[in-house]
């Protein structure tokens, strides 16, 4: 990943050919500090990279890490950053400094580690499948074999340590993608979603608050680390998942059941919206593309397959799509106009049936 | 006036301040600036903001205590800022409970039943136990009595279904682990 070029990554995409309706993926993240350290934020450059050069080491002698890739925080750019955040679903939300930091990934593309971002090593892995148990036990294998050579700050009370005393104990997060555009666009979120409280588990839009949804993405995410075990975190987010999965096929029976013509006018505005828009932001983008996909799911859509439509979710945002089209972001900060072409040519087939 | 708006509106929002989420928007109007923040509902630089410098809970919080290994002041630990290193837990022990169950971060069963023992219980360092596929079952189950009692009857099957695969999957890897034995 060379600085002066945007990147053209060399680990496969674990999302793509995906043709889930409705639970689209999820991402599970691993937090851990080594111990007798400071925090991130706490060290200077030289301990950052002495830190990030002993967690990198560790990580290249992990025989379940194939052809792993070591990307040093201050030779990525923004854009490549972003590249890995969209492609691994994962919200950086550490602004400082990137020397010291370190991105490494393998040759699945399902495996992010980032090192020295909030916490010393952030472990991430993205699972299309639903096989929540199966991609934890992924993450702890590799965390088994640093901690071998690197103990973690760990305490009786709290568990493992981490920056964010609210992420400390397990210092497990999961959180799940599901495409609800029947519940949204036929006015039963509040009823169906928002009213209901579900104990340790949150409701937000990719932008964090619960009553906008991009896309119509609600990302169903654990809000308690510590005081659970790892088991009873991944249980409530299936069983979340499970009972907003149902709802959503209820209704998505009804409608097939009911063909609505207020639903058939918003789809088919949406398709008028990705083949004509001369200029489309991205929030735009994801609701067209949701309506589209809700629309080729209840079979009134035809012209795209569904994997290619879930695959859009990525392609179309920001950092993929200027990866894509090759486009420098420090030249063309507002990629709007591109990125409509590039729908345009994409959707020119899509049609109601 | 001209108002910045984000590029993209993707990103997850959190307090400027803290880092805590996003309950209340700020807007400051100076002059042609209109200048925005995000805060939490708790803020302290919020209430300052809103309420004036005097403000209980910002003016008098005490700032003697602080962590010798990295300097995080107690103060800071009540502001919401990140904590510094592992000696911090031991040195704001009380207060990291006293925020956590604050901000409801940890089940309330815990700090009620729990006061001063462990909050942790999952795994501890070393430990290499893996997890029980059986709970898949458990949390399905509780899924379609739900279900069921919505009579929602399509989703119960599905749900069923489901279940017998786990279960079959469950019986044959039982069945190969008999025969090796």
């Amino acid at each position: 990943m060379a600085k002066e070029n945007n990147p053209t990554p060399s680990f496969e995409r674990p999302w793509e050919k995906n043709s889930n309706a409705i639970w689209l993926a999820s991402t599970i993240s691993l937090y851990r500090n080594i111990d007798k350290f400071h925090f991130p934020q706490h060290l200077d450059k030289a301990k950052k990279e002495n830190i990030s050069n002993l967690i990198t080491d560790a990580l290249k002698e992990q025989p379940s890490l194939k052809n792993i890739q070591v990307f040093a925080g201050e030779k990525v750019s923004p854009l490549e950053r972003d590249f890995l955040m969209e492609h691994f679903l994962v919200f950086d939300t550490a602004r400082e400094s990137q020397y010291g930091r370190a991105y490494v990934t393998e040759q699945t593309g399902s495996i992010l580690i980032q090192v020295n971002a909030h916490d010393h090593m952030q472990l991430h892995i993205v699972d299309p499948e639903g096989k929540l148990e199966e991609s934890l036990e992924k993450l702890f294998v590799i965390e088994r074999g640093v901690e071998e050579k690197l103990p973690f700050a760990f305490s009786n009370k709290f568990g493992y340590l981490t920056t964010d005393a609210s992420r400390c104990g397990t210092g497990l997060i999961v959180e799940s993608f599901v495409h609800i555009p029947a519940i949204v666009q036929t006015g039963l979120y509040e009823d169906e979603i928002g009213k209901e409280s579900v104990e340790g588990i949150s409701f937000s839009g990719l932008q964090g608050m619960p009553e906008k949804l991009i896309g119509d993405l609600l990302i169903i995410k654990n809000k308690w680390t510590v005081g659970l075990k790892e088991e009873n975190i991944i249980s409530s987010i299936r069983a979340a998942v499970l009972r907003v999965v149902g709802k959503e096929q209820s209704v998505r029976e009804k409608l097939v059941r009911d063909k609505e013509e207020a639903l058939v006018d918003k789809i088919s505005r949406a398709i008028g919206t990705l083949q004509n828009s001369f200029t489309i932001d991205t929030a735009e983008t994801l609701q067209a593309i949701s309506l589209v996909k809700l629309g080729i799911e209840l079979g009134w859509v035809e012209g795209i397959p569904p994997e290619n439509v879930n695959e859009l979710f990525f392609d179309s945002r920001r950092a993929h799509l200027a990866t894509r089209l090759k486009i420098d972001l420090s030249v063309t900060p507002q990629i709007h106009k591109e990125r409509a072409e590039f729908l345009r040519g994409v959707f020119a087939p899509v049609k109601l049936t | 006036m001209e108002e910045k708006k984000p590029d993209d509106l993707e990103r997850p929002l959190e307090c400027c301040q803290c880092r805590k989420p996003i309950e209340v928007c700020y807007t400051e109007s100076v002059g042609q600036q209109i200048t925005r923040f995000g805060m939490c509902k708790d803020c302290p630089v919020l209430m300052s903001k809103l309420y004036g410098q005097n403000i209980k809970g910002v003016q008098e919080a005490p700032t003697t205590l602080c962590c010798g290994a990295c300097g995080v002041t107690l103060e800071e630990v009540r502001m919401g800022s990140q904590l510094g290193c592992p000696l911090c837990y031991e040195i704001f022990s009380d207060e990291v409970v006293h925020e956590l169950a604050l901000l409801e971060k940890v089940p309330q069963k815990v700090t009620v039943s729990k006061k001063g023992e462990p909050l942790h219980c999952g795994r501890i360092p070393g430990q290499t136990q893996e997890i029980d596929p059986s709970l898949k079952i458990l949390e399905l189950q509780q899924v379609l009595n739900e279900t069921l009692k919505r009579e929602d009857y399509e989703q119960a099957a599905r749900l069923r279904d489901q279940i017998r695969a786990i279960e079959e999957t469950q019986k044959k890897g039982r069945h190969k682990r008999g025969k090796r034995e």
